[in-house]
Parts: structure tokens; C-alpha cells; sequence
């Protein structure tokens, strides 16, 4: 019993040890509500990773992913957690914009390196402060807005479009670029319905009867999975002769909507979101993404061996190449041991990286730089305006990228 | 009834009678059997049922009250559902217009909702007013659980104000199953919202008590509050039912009265009807006599019931005042300990908001000095003047010993050091210790002085008491034990409220252990707590007061009672929690109040039941008794009269009564048969009937001398209804009434016709010996004389040679000796006819004929005779041979010897033939038959027809006529005109 002491104590000893060498990536992510976004993140994070071996400067890479289910609070406790670690070296968050604008302060003021691969809320990146700790490489409300609404008046050609926004600060930075996109098209005071969390199935049929009966002809919703899949059951649950067209934030891929929003009910609706403009389901696929694939293929133990398999998958690509944006710069500067220093040494490396990094969506040079709340106030976005496009689900749930952008 | 009773004939009133006195019967035993098996059963299963309704009532209470909880659960729940609570939980947002609408205009049952809404770390985000009742610091122990989802809601009990019933009900605002906030409000609502109205109208009440909140109802009413106790499955809550037992014991007081009443009814109408019953049995008509007599076997079994039932009605009546009378006593006295018990938990609970404050004080304020701390303290005694001190006890540590020792010296307490008590109770300054719990303020300080600096761990149970409270951060009690500051050493109880250092409510023991600052200490003197308690209650009510925190060792702390002296009905207890430790409150009378009952009501009633009841029965004892007398003394003569009656019946001789008029009015069977009637026959008949006529003379001279002589005897010849004579000898006795006047006489006869008879035979026998004597003189004489002179004529004729003359003298001299001879033999065989004994036997008639025939043929005239025979009957004839043979030898002889030699056909007839049952033997002749004038004669002694024809004793006949008696048979002589025929009848 005392040798079966002893081998314990020199076990628990060993991870002690080896403390030094690690470097821990964090997640702080709604992993209850829209766990597929959030797990398709830590795919791209880990894939990246799993290129170099999971050790980068030599440090052995560890991860850990934290659950905010889009709780602001939780998710400040959460990086609680994240920077009482000393060997906490950078934070990803998910698919929710509140918790990041929410404590935006906080998290720049405890300078907690945070990486946005989904987030869309122009706040996040905004932070009025040359010490900017968010860098976002995901869609940008502030321009992700225009593109819905050019969308939806072009294409779908709306004449009276209803702007249904989640009561949030991301459907309130929304409102703001959609509210300006659309007085481009002479629509000044455009029909607006804000929605909260929480919302249930006779609220949303209400609320969406409403909608149809004021005489709106598309709707552009801004909104997440769970919230998003109500609101379109509700609009499926209308006649067909009543059904609008739904122009989409892409909250609602983040979740399990194409559980609940089946291929056949979305048969009869018309729905569209934005998306970034890679897809693993995109007809031409270069060698590097199919090389990333495969090493999904192969890390996903088999869950994955088709692109429809990957759900969320944007939350994958943007993971995937701010990770690799990651890497560059602690590559570039290389760690300390000191965590405060090297996660401000990284935030300093991201906005400075000398060498262009290949990604999937694009090869980035340069995609941060020193925030300036006048002169440059997209420092920290990684994605700009083209790199945006509209999206809808196929037969096997997968996402098919329908319009470039810049079109 | 009456109805019923009129149409019940006669034959069914006994089966009716049974039938009432097998109900009565049932009845009081039924009775009987309710008031001393059933009612105590029956009280038993009251109060366990009282305590299984309470227990009942209690659940329902707890269901409603939980739904009552569920009700505003739900309807927070529902609130805490809106998106935009949840949106504003989650985003933390709560300045949003939505929301702000919905939570500031929210109502909960018709009131304005306070509301308080809180994000996962506990955080106030939004509260609808600023004073809000209820702990939301973010280390409120509530708040933990119900975020980690341990707890589905919580409930928050908030301080009494008036009657109202104040609490703060929390639930988590959910996102998707998962619980992202915390939604409270504070509910106010009246009491009897909460529970039953019904049983609150009843007079119950209730109590919720959740850590050291209590809420309550007035219960001042009650007499005897009894409490039952349910903890709630969550949040700690402690719902205790109150309702008042006196209504319990009022139930079963009337139960048992009512009991009383019907028995003593029971009774009572029970002692009437028996009193009845008994009053026509001795009373009644032969008839109910009887039935009573058939019913109760003995006499004395009524009186004994009687006696027996209104002892016991008796008894009743007087437990049944007496009860009604401890009934008010008891539940006076009830009251009166309640009164004391309340006031006593008054007076401990409201020490709660002295240390309260005290704590608050201390809470509020940095450092208190000495000055500040009396301050404050001043107006506590005013107001409770049974508190014996208030301290301040710091927590010191070891290294700061001497600086807080300064400190108090600077303060003017120049002999101040921390000291403990050693063994002997003397203070001595403490050793050194890592920590001290020193009195460092003490008010008031010139009662107090002695123990300041007096360190609290010298004492276990002080130990015990800092270290839960402590723990807890509760107000805790070190038990109790003589106070060192005290001349007298009374027992005291120290009460501790521990300060921290902040007034953040900590988790668990061990933060609070750090923080620790101290304690505020309140030291009460149990004496003074209670004795005011007690001086105030007009009754004499002592108390007594145990420490049962631990259950396996109770301490008594205050007061004794000897429980085999007191009463267990008397007293009253009640177990309160407070300060961490459980104290059992016992209240009862200083003496027994039964004793001091001073109505004579009762006893009145008793000796006065009693005395009427052994009245009554002593009453219906003495009429039996006489009536026992009586009906011994005529038992006896009834006795005499049947054995004389029966006497009389089985009388040889008898009596009859015959009244003035002559007439027959009774007379026995003997009376009746001997005159050949059978007494109803003769009943009214005259006696004239039963008398001879020629007799009636006599009867008449004899009736008059039984005037003259009350009584007279007479011996009349008596007529038989068939017309026979008979003999008697009558007694006559007069009859007289009780007023002398002459009612008849009684008769008393019996049948002398053998002594008669007898008396004849004797005359008729002193006549033949009389006539005999002088025959047998004269008939023995003749001859002998004859003989004498013929033979002296025969000496003569010798003498002169007269030959003769001689011999014819003796040949005449040996006749006449012939003839002596013959008389003698008949003589002698007349003696021995009279003498000899013979069985009968049967007798052939043939045979004795013709042997007495053969015996005759010598007699002269023999040849001559024609002798015929006829024997119609001569078998089966059985009698004594040698009596009839002699007859039948007689006659023949007779009848041979006196044959007529003058007719030429002389004849005898010898005949048998049997007529009608009697034996007729004849013997006829032809001879000379009797002379007319001495037929009479001829069965007498010594009569001679016909001397000259044959010599004769003159015996024969008369031998034949005793012959013929000893055969009882007769024989009788007919003269038929040419000849003689004798006949012998006898009965066959």
C-alpha cells in the first residue's frame, strides 16, 4: 500500500513536470445549444494543430474547451478560468457575439488573447484601444449586413423586406449596417422585429404571422440556430402561398437547424444565408484544402469522411486558418514561458505577421494590424467583403456556396 | 306504547315483561360495558385518531402549503420563461426597455411583483424595488445550489410583521434546459392564504420556521397548544401544526359525560323499573307473584339489584359532577401553564433580536469602544431587565494578548488580564493560548466586573458553544452553569451571536472560522428569566426546565417535579428549539387543584343516592321479610292443613262437615266409601241419607246434647247407599264463626259394624255359654244322677237280691253314661271346631257321599231309605275338607236318624249344583222334619226334636252352623211340607 502511494505521488508528479512545456488553447463556446458550430471550431483548431504535431516553440499543445451556452456571465467566468491558467496562452470563442461584446472590456482590460472564428458582431473587433485583444477571422455584421440585404433585393428581388433581429447586441450592430444597406435601396425606415432568446414555437408563429400578414416579401433574419430553426418552422407551418423567402445571418448554421429544418421541409421554403466563401462542397477544391480534409478524415476517427459529414463547417475553415494565423505568429515570435508576455507577444505577432499563411479561405498577408478606432477600425478582421458570399443547404444537409459577394 | 300495551293480550305480557328485563339487562350491560372498556378504548383511539387527524391535517397542510409554494413557483417559472429574461440573464443586459416593461408591471396574484433578477454569478441585475426583502448576496448558501440545478427553486422565509406571511421565492431562469439566471421575488401574503381556512377557523394554527426565521400564529388562545412537526422535504422548512388539545380533552370530557349521563339514566331508569317491578311483586296479584318468583329465584335478588344499581347511578352521578368539575379545573389550570410556557419562549426569543442588534452594531461599525458598546447597550436592560449582562468577547490572538490587555487598562480597567477559573473556581490569569475568547466589555460593568477578562474556553460547554456558533453563524447557547458573577452562583445560560469580520454571509465553516471577530454575548439568570414570568400569573404555577439537546442525557436546569405527585393531566410541556439547543418547558400546578374542589355538590348527591337507595332497598328487604313471615306462618298452616287434610283423607275413620241445615259441605273419601258413595255425591246431601230411621231419633237427642256440650258421640246404624246396615260411631263437634255464630259441626265417623258384631258374638257366645254352662251342667248332671240313682237302685236291688231290678237299674245306669259319653265327645268335638286351623283343599264331593254313606250303612232305618244323588257341580270346589265333611256327615246322619218310619218311601236327595258363584250342597228328606214353632231354634245349642227317636247332644246343628262360618259359608233350613231340606251356600 505505501509503494502504491509513492508510484501515485510520482505519477500525479509527472504532469507537474512537464507543466512548463505546455502550451493550453482554449475554447469558451456554447457548447450545449449549438454544439456543432462550436465542435467544428475545435475541429479546424485541432486539424491546424495536428499539422505540426500539436507542439509548436517546444511546447506540447493541449486544449480546452469551455461552455458558455451564450451566457455572458459564464462565459467571463470562463475566461476567469482561462487566465488564471498559466499556461493558457489564447482563447477561441464561438458562435456567439453577446459574451464577446458583453465583456469586451473585460477581456481586453485581463488581456485575454481571444480568437473570433465565428462571432459576428461588429463590436467584437472594435474595441477602442490600440491594445486590441480579439482578432476575428469569421463574417463581419458591419459588412456582412449589406451583403444580406444587396442579396435579398437583387436576387430575391424583396421589395418590402422585414428585418427580424434577435434582441441582442449582435442583431443591434446588424441593425445598424442593415438599417444603412438598406437605405442604399430607398428603404429609410425599413419593418424591424426583435426577437429574444428563448423564443418559443407560438411566439415565433406570431411573430412571423405577423410578419407576412403586414405585407413584408422576404424576411432577413439575424438570428442563432435554436432561435433561427423557430422562426422557419413557423414560416413552414404557414401556407405555401404565404411562405417568404428567408435571407439568413449564418447563426443559423451554427446549430443543429438542419435537424429540425429537415431537407424536406426546406423544400418548400426559400432559404439562404451568408456564409465565407470556401466550402469543402464547392465544385473545385485545390490540393491543400483536400489535404486539410483528409487530415480531418483522419483525425475525426472516421465521424467524417464526406464534406456533407462536416456540419458547421465554416466554423471549421475559420478555426482551421486562425489557427493557422496562430502558428505563424508564435512561430514568428516564438513563447517565453511567461504567459501574460507571450500571450501579449502573440496578440503584438498577429498584428505584425511577416509571412503570408495559407489558408482556406484565402492566403493571408497581413490580415491584422494596430486597431485605430478611426483610421482602422477592421484591424483585427481577418475577411473582408469578398470573401463573403450566400449559401443553402443541399439534400444531405451540406452547405452550397450559391453567390460570390463580389458579384 | 300505549297502543302497542292495549293490543297485547294477556297470554304475551310475560313474554313482554322478559322481554323488557332481557333489554334493561342488555342495556346495563351494554352500558356498563361503554364506560368502563369501550370509553377508555374509545378515548385511547380518540386521541390516537386526534393525532392521526393533527398528522392528516398536517399533510394536507403541507400539500397545501407546498402547492401554495408551487402555485407562485409556476407563476415565476412562467415569468422567468420570457425570452426577454432569459435574453437579459444571458446577455446580462438588463437595461433593456422589454424587460424593464415586463418585470416593473409584472403582478403576482393581484399585487404589484417584486421582483429581483440575478445572473449565474449571482449578481443583482435588476430589482424592481430597492427593498427588497430576503439574502441575494452572491454568497447566499441558496444560490449554489440552485444554479448547479441541485434545487429546483428557493425558499427564502422572511421575519414576521404582524399577520402576514412574507417569503422569497427564487427559480432559476432556464435557456434550453440549462440555467442561466436567477429569477426571485418577494411574495406577502396574509396567513390564512396559506393554509385551510376551515382549520384556521377551527382554531388551529401554524407555524413555519426555516433556520431562525419563525412565522406564527396567535396561539395565545389556545389552552394547550399541541404541536406537530413535519419538515419539509427541501429547504429546510419546518411546518408545525397547532391546535388546541383542550378541545380534545373537551371531546373526550363529553364523551365520557355523555356516558356518565346515559349511564346514570340507565341506572336511574333501571332503579324505577325495578323499584316497580319489586313493588308489584310484593304487591301484585298471585299471578305476578308467581312470574316474579319464576324470573328471580330469590327473594332478595330484586332488592339486590335495586340496591346495586342505584349505588352504582349513585357513584355515577357523583364522578359524573366531580368529573365536570376537574374538566374546568383542568383546563384552567391548562391555560394557566400555557400562559407561563409562551411567556417563557416570549421572553428567550426576543434575547434573539438583543444579540441581533448588538451584532449589527458591531456588523455596522469598525471598532466599538468601551463607552459606545455601554452606549448602546444602556436601553437593552430597560427593556429586559432580566438580562444579567451583555458582553463583547473578542477573538484574540495569542500574540495580541497583551495588546488588547493594554488597551483595556488605557480604558480605565487597571487589573485587566485574561484570566481563566481553576478548579476551585478561583480566577487566575490564563496560560498562554494561540487564541483567547476574553470578556472584554461587560455590561453593566459593576455587576460584571469580576469576569472581565474572564477567557471563555475555560469552560467545555463554552467551548462547545463558540465552536458551533462559529460554524454556523448562528446565535447558540453554551448551555447553563453557576455564574461566576453572581454572589449567589445562580444558574445562568450563555447566549452567543458570532461577528465576522464583514457581513458577507460565508459558506462553509471554515471561512467563517477566519473571519471570526468575536462574539456579542448575552448572559441571562434562568431565575430571572422565569421567576417575573411566574409572579405575574394569578395561579400558583411552577415550571420546570430541561436541557434535552442531548435526548439520551437530560439536564434539568431549572425547577423540579416529582411527576408521582402531580397529575399528568396538570401538565403542560412544550420542547422549543432556539439557540442550537432543545429545552423542554414543563409548566404545572405548585398544588394539586383537585384537592381544593370544596362543593359538597357531589357528595351530596353520593350520600344522598346511597341513603335513598339503601331506603328503597332496605324498604322492599323489610317488605320481603314480612312478606316471608307471613307466608312462612301460612306455609306452616298451609302445611298443617294439607297434612291434616291429607290425615283426614287417609283416615280410617270419616269426617265430613255438615252445615247448620244438616247438610253435607265436605267429607272425606273414607266418610263417603263406608256409606258406599264417593264424596261428591254426598256434597249437599242431608244426613238423614246415611242414617237408619229408626236411628234418627237418636240423632236427633244427640244433636241437641252436642249444643249442650260442643261435642257429642253416638254410635247410630249407618244406611249404605245400597241399602245395607251398617254400624257407626259419630262424633259431632259444633261448628262456630269468628262471631260465634253456629255454622255446622264436623262429623267424625268411623264403621264399628265388626266391634258390633263382635260385641254380638260375644253376647251370642255369653248366651250359648251361658245356655251352654247351664245345659252342660243340667245335660252332664241328668245322666250322672240318673246313673247314680240306678246304680244305688241296682245296690239296693243287689242288696235285696232283686236281680232284677238290678240289672235293669244297670243297664239303664250304662244308657244314661252311653249318653254322657256322646254329650262329651260332641263337646269336645265342638271345642275342637272352634280351635282347629285347616288349609282349604280341593274336595271330591263323590268320594266324601259315598265314604260317609258307607260309614252310615249300619245306622238303622238305612236299608229302607231311597238315597238318591245329584251332583251338578262337584269339581274344582276347594275347601276345608274335615269342616264341610263334617256338615255333610251331620246332614245325612241327621237325615238317616230322623227319617218318618211311617212313610212307606222314605228318601234322601243328596245335591251339588254351583248358583250364581255360590256352592249350594242340599240334603232333602221326607223325614219328620222340625217343628214349626222351634225353626227358629234349630241352629242352636242343646235343641232336641225329636228326643224320642234317637238320642241327641242337641250339638249337631250348632256345630254345622259353626262349620258352615269357618267355610264361610251359611247353612239354612227350608221346611218343604214333607220333609226337611238343609242347605249349605257357600261362595265359590
Amino acid at each position: 500500500m505505501k509503494y502504491l502511494y509513492c508510484f501515485a505521488l510520482l505519477l500525479l508528479a509527472v504532469p507537474a513536470q512537464a507543466n512548463d512545456k505546455i502550451i493550453r488553447i482554449y475554447q469558451d463556446a456554447d457548447l450545449s445549444n449549438h454544439i456543432e458550430s462550436s465542435m467544428a471550431i475545435q475541429k479546424g483548431i485541432e486539424v491546424a494543430f495536428d499539422e505540426i504535431g500539436n507542439e509548436i516553440a517546444g511546447y506540447k499543445v493541449e486544449f480546452k474547451y469551455l461552455d458558455h451556452r451564450g451566457n455572458v456571465v459564464r462565459s467571463k467566468q470562463n475566461y476567469g478560468a482561462f487566465l488564471s491558467d498559466p499556461n493558457g496562452l489564447a482563447i477561441y470563442s464561438g458562435i456567439h457575439s453577446p459574451p464577446l461584446i458583453k465583456n469586451r472590456a473585460f477581456i481586453n482590460e485581463s488581456k485575454a488573447l481571444t480568437l473570433v472564428p465565428w462571432a459576428a458582431g461588429g463590436p467584437i473587433t472594435r474595441y477602442p484601444s490600440a491594445e486590441n485583444w480579439v482578432f476575428r477571422l469569421s463574417v463581419d455584421d458591419t459588412r456582412a449586413g449589406p451583403v444580406m440585404i444587396d442579396f435579398a433585393m437583387n436576387k430575391k428581388s424583396c421589395e418590402a423586406p422585414h428585418l427580424l433581429l434577435e434582441d441582442t447586441p449582435w442583431g443591434e450592430s446588424n441593425l445598424k449596417s442593415m438599417s444603412k444597406a438598406l437605405s442604399k435601396h430607398g428603404i429609410a425606415a425599413p419593418d424591424i422585429t426583435r426577437f429574444g432568446w428563448n423564443l418559443k414555437e407560438q411566439g415565433a408563429r406570431i411573430l412571423i404571422r405577423n410578419i407576412v400578414d403586414g405585407g413584408s416579401d422576404c424576411i432577413v433574419l439575424v438570428g442563432n440556430a435554436v432561435e433561427g430553426s423557430i422562426i422557419t418552422q413557423a414560416l413552414v407551418d404557414l401556407p405555401v402561398e404565404k411562405r417568404v423567402p428567408i435571407i439568413s445571418h449564418w447563426g443559423i448554421t451554427g446549430g443543429n437547424f438542419h435537424e429540425i429544418i429537415t431537407a424536406e421541409k426546406r423544400k418548400n421554403i426559400d432559404l439562404s444565408f451568408i456564409q465565407s466563401c470556401f466550402a469543402f462542397t464547392n465544385a473545385e477544391q485545390t490540393n491543400f484544402s483536400t489535404q486539410v480534409f483528409s487530415r480531418l478524415k483522419k483525425i475525426s476517427a472516421g465521424t467524417i469522411s464526406e464534406a456533407k459529414d462536416l456540419k458547421s463547417a465554416v466554423g471549421f475553415i475559420h478555426a482551421y486558418d486562425l489557427t493557422k494565423l496562430l502558428i505563424a505568429a508564435i512561430k514568428q515570435e516564438g513563447l517565453s514561458g511567461d504567459i501574460a508576455e507571450d500571450r501579449n507577444t502573440i496578440r503584438v505577432a498577429l498584428e505584425n505577421l511577416k509571412t503570408p499563411v495559407q489558408g482556406l479561405e484565402k492566403t493571408y498577408e497581413m490580415p491584422y494590424s494596430v486597431f485605430n478606432a478611426d483610421t482602422n477600425v477592421n484591424a483585427h478582421e481577418a475577411l473582408h467583403d469578398s470573401d463573403f458570399c450566400m449559401a443553402h443547404y443541399g439534400k444531405n444537409d451540406e452547405i452550397f456556396i450559391i453567390e460570390q459577394s463580389s458579384e | 306504547m300505549t297502543i302497542k300495551t292495549s293490543i297485547i293480550n294477556e297470554q304475551n305480557k310475560p313474554v313482554l315483561q322478559v322481554l323488557v328485563l332481557f333489554l334493561i339487562g342488555f342495556f346495563l350491560i351494554m352500558t356498563f360495558l361503554a364506560a368502563f372498556v369501550l370509553i377508555p378504548r374509545i378515548n385511547q383511539s380518540f386521541e390516537k385518531q386526534h393525532l392521526q387527524d393533527s398528522e392528516i391535517t398536517l399533510e394536507i397542510e403541507v400539500e397545501l402549503f407546498k402547492r401554495f409554494v408551487e402555485n407562485y413557483r409556476t407563476i415565476l417559472q412562467d415569468l422567468a420563461n420570457f425570452p426577454v429574461i432569459t435574453s437579459t440573464v444571458l446577455l446580462s443586459q438588463p437595461d433593456n426597455s422589454d424587460f424593464i416593461d415586463l418585470v416593473d408591471n409584472f403582478s403576482i396574484s393581484g399585487e404589484k411583483s417584486r421582483l429581483v433578477l440575478q445572473d449565474i454569478a449571482g449578481e443583482v441585475l435588476y430589482q424592481t424595488a430597492q427593498n427588497i426583502k430576503g439574502d441575494f448576496s452572491t454568497n447566499a448558501p441558496w444560490i449554489k445550489p440552485l444554479l448547479n440545478g441541485d434545487e429546483s427553486f428557493n425558499f427564502q422565509l422572511l421575519e414576521q410583521e404582524g399577520e402576514v406571511f412574507r417569503f422569497v421565492l427564487s427559480v432559476p431562469v432556464m435557456y434550453h434546459n440549462n440555467i442561466e439566471g436567477i429569477l426571485s421575488a418577494e411574495i406577502t401574503t396574509p396567513l390564512s392564504d396559506i393554509f385551510s381556512p376551515k382549520t384556521i377557523e377551527e382554531g388551529s394554527a401554524f407555524t413555519l420556521r426555516q433556520g431562525d426565521v419563525t412565522v406564527k400564529m396567535d396561539v395565545s388562545s389556545m389552552a394547550l397548544p399541541r404541536k406537530i412537526k413535519t419538515y419539509l422535504a427541501v429547504k429546510d422548512i419546518e411546518l408545525t401544526y397547532i391546535n388546541d388539545y383542550t378541545k380534545v380533552i373537551v371531546e373526550q370530557n363529553k364523551l365520557r359525560n355523555m356516558t356518565l349521563i346515559v349511564l346514570f339514566f340507565g341506572l336511574a331508569i333501571s332503579f324505577i323499573f325495578f323499584s316497580v317491578l319489586a313493588y308489584r311483586m310484593l304487591m301484585g296479584t298471585e299471578e305476578d307473584k308467581t312470574f316474579h318468583k319464576n324470573i328471580f329465584s330469590k327473594s332478595y335478588t330484586i332488592p339486590l339489584i335495586i340496591g346495586s344499581i342505584g349505588i352504582a347511578a349513585s357513584i355515577l352521578a357523583y364522578f359524573l359532577i366531580q368529573n365536570l368539575k376537574h374538566q374546568q379545573i383542568q383546563q384552567e389550570t391548562l391555560a394557566a401553564n400555557n400562559l407561563v410556557i409562551q411567556s417563557i419562549e416570549e421572553t428567550l426569543i426576543s434575547k434573539a433580536s438583543t444579540l441581533n442588534s448588538l451584532k449589527a452594531f458591531f456588523d455596522a461599525s469598525q471598532h466599538i469602544d468601551r463607552i459606545e458598546f455601554k452606549t448602546f447597550t444602556a436601553p437593552f436592560f430597560k427593556e429586559h431587565q432580566d438580562i444579567h449582562a451583555l458582553e463583547w468577547v473578542p477573538k484574540i490572538e495569542g500574540l495580541q494578548r497583551e495588546h488588547y490587555e493594554k488597551l483595556a487598562r488605557a480604558d480605565g480597567l487597571a487589573q485587566y488580564t485574561i484570566k481563566e477559573a481553576n478548579a476551585q473556581g478561583i480566577l487566575e490569569p490564563a496560560p498562554l493560548r494561540d487564541v483567547y475568547f476574553p470578556v472584554y466589555y461587560a455590561e453593566p460593568q459593576d455587576v460584571n466586573k469580576k469576569i472581565l477578562g474572564l477567557d471563555s474556553p475555560f469552560n467545555l460547554r463554552r467551548v462547545e458553544a463558540i465552536k458551533q456558533a462559529t460554524d454556523t453563524g448562528d446565535i447558540t447557547a453554551a448551555g447553563t452553569f453557576p455564574l461566576l458573577q453572581d454572589e449567589q452562583k445562580k444558574t445562568g445560560m450563555l447566549i452567543f451571536n458570532p461577528v465576522y469580520s464583514d457581513a458577507l454571509n460565508y459558506i462553509d465553516a471554515q471561512q467563517r472560522q477566519e473571519h471570526l471577530k468575536g462574539f456579542v454575548l448575552l448572559v441571562l439568570r434562568i431565575d430571572d428569566v422565569i421567576n417575573p414570568t411566574l409572579n405575574k400569573q394569578e395561579r400558583e404555577t411552577l415550571i420546570s426546565l430541561e436541557d434535552v439537546t442531548a435526548p439520551q442525557k437530560p439536564e434539568l436546569i431549572f425547577g423540579s417535579y416529582d411527576q408521582n405527585s402531580i397529575n399528568v393531566d396538570l401538565i403542560s410541556d412544550n420542547t422549543i428549539e432556539i439557540f442550537g439547543r432543545r429545552w423542554k418547558i414543563k409548566a404545572f400546578p405548585s398544588s394539586n387543584p383537585y384537592q381544593n374542589i370544596t362543593s359538597f355538590l357531589p357528595w351530596l348527591v353520593l350520600v344522598g343516592g346511597i341513603i335513598f337507595t339503601v331506603f328503597i332497598t332496605y324498604t322492599f328487604i323489610q317488605l320481603i321479610r314480612r312478606r316471608e313471615i307471613i307466608e312462612g306462618i301460612v306455609n306452616a298452616r298451609t302445611k298443617e292443613v294439607k297434612e291434616l287434610s291429607s290425615a283426614m283423607e287417609n283416615a280410617v275413620e270419616g269426617v265430613s262437615q255438615i252445615d247448620y241445615k244438616g247438610s253435607y259441605i265436605y267429607l272425606n273419601e273414607s266418610y263417603a266409601s263406608t256409606c258406599g258413595y264417593n264424596s261428591k255425591q254426598l256434597v249437599g246431601e242431608n244426613w238423614r241419607k246415611t242414617i237408619h230411621p229408626d236411628d234418627h231419633e237418636m240423632m236427633h237427642d244427640a244433636y241437641m246434647a252436642m249444643f249442650d256440650h260442643g261435642q257429642v258421640t253416638v254410635e247410630p246404624r249407618g244406611v249404605r247407599k245400597n241399602g245395607t246396615i251398617f254400624y257407626k260411631r259419630i262424633t259431632m263437634i259444633a261448628r262456630y264463626a269468628n262471631n260465634g255464630e253456629f255454622i255446622g259441626h264436623h262429623c267424625f265417623m268411623s264403621d264399628i259394624s265388626d266391634r258390633k258384631k263382635a260385641e254380638e258374638e260375644i253376647l251370642n257366645s255369653n248366651s250359648e255359654l251361658e245356655e251352654f254352662a247351664y245345659r252342660t251342667s243340667h245335660d252332664l248332671r241328668s245322666p250322672i244322677i240318673s246313673s247314680v240313682r240306678l246304680l244305688s237302685m241296682a245296690e239296693q236291688a243287689i242288696h235285696d237280691k232283686n236281680n232284677d231290678i238290678a240289672l235293669m237299674s244297670l243297664s239303664h245306669a250304662q244308657t244314661s253314661l252311653q249318653k254322657l259319653d256322646t254329650l262329651i265327645k260332641d263337646i269336645l268335638a265342638l271345642t275342637e271346631t272352634k280351635n282347629k286351623e285347616e288349609e282349604p283343599k280341593n274336595i271330591n264331593i263323590d268320594v266324601l257321599v259315598n265314604d260317609a254313606l258307607e260309614k252310615m250303612e249300619h245306622m238303622e232305618g238305612f236299608e229302607r231309605l231311597d238315597i238318591q244323588t245329584e251332583f251338578q257341580f262337584k269339581d274344582n270346589f276347594c275347601a276345608k275338607e274335615t269342616r264341610f265333611n263334617m256338615i255333610l256327615e251331620n246332614l245325612i246322619s241327621n237325615a238317616i236318624k230322623y227319617q218318618d218310619p211311617k212313610k212307606e218311601n222314605p228318601y234322601i236327595k243328596i245335591s251339588t249344583k254351583n248358583t250364581n258363584g255360590v256352592f249350594i250342597f242340599e240334603v232333602k228328606d221326607n223325614g219328620l222334619g222340625v217343628p214349626k214353632d222351634q225353626q227358629d231354634k234349630l241352629f242352636t245349642m242343646f235343641k232336641r226334636f225329636h228326643p224320642k227317636v234317637a238320642f241327641g247332644s242337641g250339638l249337631g246343628l250348632y256345630l254345622m252352623k259353626k262349620s258352615a262360618d269357618v267355610l264361610n259359608g251359611e247353612i239354612s233350613f227350608h221346611d218343604h211340607g214333607d220333609g226337611s231340606t238343609f242347605r249349605l251356600s257357600i261362595p265359590l
